[in-house]
């Protein structure tokens, strides 16, 4: 780059420049080796928050034992959370509907409109949301109002006479 | 077609000289390990400056998940250390490299010092490279107490407790040490403040003021 | 400018041929680093607790000659460990050029600073030689976790102020470790409740007034003290 620059310069030695460009190449690969082999943990280390399966778990929600079937009802809850290295127990709450023959359903709290809490009526036999008036049905789809879909629906089971609501 | 880029920014910027200066400029015989092997002496310099490029970016790194209060350093490290995939390869690398890079400091100090290369009218370097060292033992100190373990923590009361013995404003010294009487939540953030701004910025600082030295005096002659 | 003048002999160009030679060097570190990083765990003790006196502080490996320099200044010469002997070597370090002002360079012709730099560097090894040896190693149970009752028992150990004489690698009173591992509960049940009766020199007090669950309490932290 250099010598070309200045024609009045004697063309240079192959044999040094091929010298050069050897030691040239020779500080660019160690220097690529030492990068790599930083690089990778470094990389490894930063992305792994969002490349770890998010574990999910039961959580134990207390005993089913006086709930009418067909009768919603809201309860809360604690679930263990792990946020990074932040480990605390939160409290959640959601509907619980017992379904005749032992099946459940659980819906989170939240209208899928814009996540306001919303309440059984039970002259209307409905949940109603008291933002935007939005209504479902006890099977969560939607009666009327603007929520674009069904109320959420949370995996949940009972065992022995206990509900458990799965986490995440 | 490296050549041609490397010809379009200097038409732009005319950068060639100043990177002649740092490609071209010759090394002498006398510190090239090829012709005198007793030459590796000279490494050591070059060697620290690697190892505290490791230091900043596995540090710069390290910020990403660590948080320097009470509640949550010692579990952010923990996190690091045990959760994280490769999270101990990355704080190890930080942890080792601060024990190397003191190694390495003294040992360029032993050879500036054997050679007598502080010697005029070299005085204003060695005086840089003496307030580098104490920059290192800095980041040391206030390294240490990060993790907020056990070890941390006693250390660092021990460390700061040494301080009040200085004659007169000894107490003051320790209550700006420890932002306090006790060693909490004050102490953690400052001594994190420090170990990542107010340090780095006085290492880069002298270690340009370092490497300008020596790049305009060259390096001192042979024995 | 002042510069030096001197034979530069057969010169090589800083890039590529003088750093390839530095690439080389810091490769090899980096290898050895890898290696140390990869085959040694990274350090982390228990989570910092300020109520646990009876943990023994250990700086940093390079810091250990200045703490162990305290051990030689008792009392009131304290100042002269921790503040005037490091500054004066600090400012003697920093004025370096302008104390040693003779042109000589070779270390051979400079027998002040050369044997200065030998027993600075020799002292340094000597302080850090023996404050490794001489300072133990964390007591296990610091690491463990412990039992609900263990954990009341470590409560009362602190309370108390056990840990003043009962120090580990032992104090004024015996390392505690041992007692554990060479006598049995009751033994050390009855000590604790009159420690003149099974030893008519003790200076230990008595823990008499101590219930009976408090006292389980003691003896079952007591046992995680045992080393494994």
């Amino acid at each position: 780059m250099h010598s070309s620059l200045n024609p009045q310069s004697p063309p240079p030695d192959p044999t040094l420049v091929s010298r050069r460009r050897f030691l040239g190449f020779g500080i660019g690969a160690i220097g690529a080796l030492i990068a790599s082999a930083l690089g990778i943990p470094l990389v490894g280390y930063a992305i792994s928050p969002a490349l770890k399966k998010k574990k999910e778990d039961w959580a134990e929600a207390g005993s089913v034992a006086g709930f009418q079937p067909l009768q919603p009802k809201k309860i809360e809850y604690s679930a263990f959370r792990k946020d990074g290295w932040i480990e605390e127990t939160v409290k959640k709450s959601a509907w619980v509907i017992l379904r005749d023959g032992g099946d459940v359903t659980v819906y989170d709290p939240r209208c899928t409109h814009l996540g306001c809490a919303y309440r059984w009526d039970e002259s209307r036999k409905s949940f109603l949301c008291p933002c935007h008036d939005g209504v479902f049905d006890i099977n969560g789809k939607v009666v009327s109002g603007p929520p674009p879909r069904p109320l959420d629906r949370l995996q949940a089971k009972i065992e022995s006479g206990k509900l458990f609501i799965m986490e995440g | 077609m490296l050549d041609r880029a490397y010809q379009w920014i200097d038409d732009r910027l005319g950068i060639d000289p100043i990177i002649r200066d740092v490609v071209d400029h010759p090394v002498p015989e006398h510190v090239n390990p090829a012709i005198h092997p007793r030459s590796i002496v000279y490494c050591f310099g070059g060697l620290t400056f690697f190892i505290f490029t490791l230091l900043i970016t596995t540090g710069i790194f390290l910020t990403m998940y660590y948080v320097p209060t009470p509640d949550h350093a010692y579990d952010s490290v923990r996190y690091i250390t045990d959760e994280l995939t490769l999270g101990s390869i990355v704080r190890g690398i930080h942890h080792w490299s601060a024990s190397g890079i003191v190694i390495m400091v003294v040992l360029h100090m032993l050879r500036v010092y054997a050679q007598g290369a502080y010697k005029a009218p070299r005085e204003m370097n060695w005086m840089v490279g003496v307030g580098l060292l104490m920059v290192v033992m800095g980041f040391g100190f206030t390294g240490y107490l990060l993790p907020w373990d056990q070890k941390a923590y006693w250390a660092t009361t021990v460390g700061t407790k040494m301080a009040s013995q200085v004659p007169v404003v000894g107490h003051y010294l320790l209550l700006i040490l420890r932002g306090g009487e006790d060693l909490g939540a004050v102490t953690l953030a400052r001594f994190y403040s420090f170990h990542i701004w107010f340090l780095p910025g006085a290492a880069v600082t002298l270690l340009g003021l370092h490497f300008l030295m020596v790049r305009r005096q060259g390096i001192s002659g042979p024995l | 400018m002042k510069k030096d003048s001197y034979k530069m002999g057969k010169t090589e160009p800083f890039f590529p041929d003088f750093l390839f030679k530095e690439a080389i060097a810091a490769l090899l570190f980096f290898i050895v680093l890898l290696l140390i990083v990869v085959f040694s765990h990274v350090p982390l003790e228990s989570l910092a607790d300020p109520t646990d006196a009876t943990y023994i502080p250990r700086p940093e490996w390079y810091f250990m000659f200045l703490f162990q320099m305290l051990k030689y200044f008792p009392g009131e010469l304290e100042p002269v460990a921790v503040f005037v002997l490091p500054t004066i070597g600090i400012i003697v370090l920093l004025l370096l050029p302008f104390l040693d002002r003779r042109r000589e360079r070779r270390p051979s012709r400079r027998p002040v600073a050369s044997a200065a730099a030998f027993f600075g560097l020799a002292g340094m090894l000597y302080l850090t030689t023996m404050a490794i040896a001489t300072t133990p190693p964390p007591a296990p149970a610091s690491t463990a976790k412990l039992s609900a009752a263990a954990t009341a028992g470590k409560k009362q150990f602190q309370d108390l102020g056990c840990g003043a004489c009962h120090q580990p690698g032992g104090g004024s009173a015996p390392d505690l470790s041992k007692i554990v591992a060479e006598r049995d509960e009751e033994f050390i049940r009855k000590y604790l409740k009159n420690p003149k009766a099974s030893n008519p020199n003790s200076i230990m007090p008595s823990f008499d007034s101590l219930t009976d669950e408090q006292m389980n309490h003691l003896l079952e932290y007591l046992q995680t003290l045992k080393q494994q």
